[in-house]
């Protein structure tokens, strides 16, 4: 089953310019999926990634946890950023020309990946910054303060509840997507369908913790 | 298309951070994880293959405006890797120690380089 590509009728005022930087591709408006925000979510999954080597890392040398953390929290903070202004131009998509044709609806399911994945690795972040903190010997009146830690990690779980919610709504989203191309149109079984794993299971492994406020639930979590 | 494989290489890791308490589950997400290696590995091995035997192909699949885009899934596969070896070798069968804990760490830094050159560097070829 091929899946034709809508008309390029109005192609010159549909192409966007989204001169991020040097253009060199042309990107048609309504061939515009949320396959673009791959690149932006690794950052944030090196992000979480780094939350628990900063744990792991903590007891051998408190530097290097320091350090791994703060390249976290930088990576989540980029990483988010640029996926929340994709996720702007794919509502925006949305909107002008509907959902993705045919096979291509599997992408819906990716704006959850860089919401669940965020509040994780934002949680990460807090968890581990109540854990290092007051930092003994330090002069730093952040690192050596007595509260950072607990403010950290309860804005940090405050900060996941949103982007959980948000996950929560794109899958809303994703599923009135779905429904809407499966009444019309026969989806084929294909590579595609491996981008809705990733996403789903980003914003389930967030619900435990952040959904619930659990710390025990959320300690099995990060396996600390 | 290769990287794309790669992609369902890192997709197919999260099934399991799952493997929480009973140790059934931490030998199925073990077992998860073992096949996400050698795929993981198998479909870099053919992609640096092919790309080898086709230099062409390299910049034809960057100028891909989707194609392209398939590559950070590459850091993402093997931050997945990354993940299990801190959460479960390390933190729950206590493998490896030290020395261990400190390759990831590297690992880790490598794969922090790579996703950074996939977010800058494919947005502003985009």
């Amino acid at each position: 089953m091929s899946c034709k590509r809508f008309p390029h009728s109005l192609s010159a005022t549909l192409y966007l310019p989204v001169s991020f930087r040097a253009t060199k591709h042309n990107h048609p408006d309504d061939e515009m999926t949320s396959v673009w925000l791959l690149p932006v979510v690794t950052l944030i999954l090196a992000s979480s990634a780094g939350g628990e080597l900063a744990l792991a890392l903590h007891p051998y040398s408190v530097t290097s946890a320091l350090t791994t953390l703060a390249f976290a929290a930088f990576m989540v903070s980029v990483g988010l950023t640029l996926a929340f202004m994709i996720l702007t131009i794919y509502f925006h998509r949305l909107i002008l020309h509907g959902f993705p044709p045919c096979v291509n609806i599997i992408s819906s399911f990716i704006p959850l990946g860089p919401m669940g994945q965020a509040g994780f690795s934002i949680l990460l972040i807090g968890q581990s910054t109540k854990e290092f903190l007051p930092v003994t010997g330090s002069s730093s009146p952040f690192l050596s303060s007595t509260q950072a830690g607990e403010i950290v990690f309860a804005v940090s779980v405050c900060a996941s509840c949103f982007l959980w919610a948000l996950a929560t709504m794109w899958l809303g989203y994703a599923l009135l997507g779905m429904q809407h191309i499966l009444r019309r149109t026969r989806i084929p079984f294909k590579l595609s369908f491996w981008g809705m794993i990733f996403p789903n299971v980003s914003c389930t492994r967030l619900s435990f913790p952040a959904g619930l406020g659990d710390v025990t639930i959320y300690r099995v979590c990060t396996q600390t | 298309m290769c990287s794309t494989g790669t992609g369902a290489v890192s997709t197919l890791f999260s099934v399991f951070p799952y493997g929480q308490h009973p140790p059934p589950f931490k030998m199925v997400s073990t077992a998860v994880f073992i096949l996400n290696f050698v795929l993981f590995i198998l479909f870099f091995a053919v992609s640096v293959t092919r790309y080898a035997r086709y230099p062409d192909l390299w910049s034809l699949m960057i100028r891909h405006p989707v194609q392209s885009l398939y590559i950070s899934t590459f850091p993402m596969g093997a931050i997945t890797l990354i993940t299990f070896g801190i959460t479960v070798i390390q933190g729950y069968y206590g493998f490896g120690g030290r020395s261990f804990l400190f390759t990831l760490w590297v690992l880790w830094w490598i794969d922090v380089a790579i996703s950074a050159l996939c977010c800058w560097g494919l947005i502003h070829v985009m």
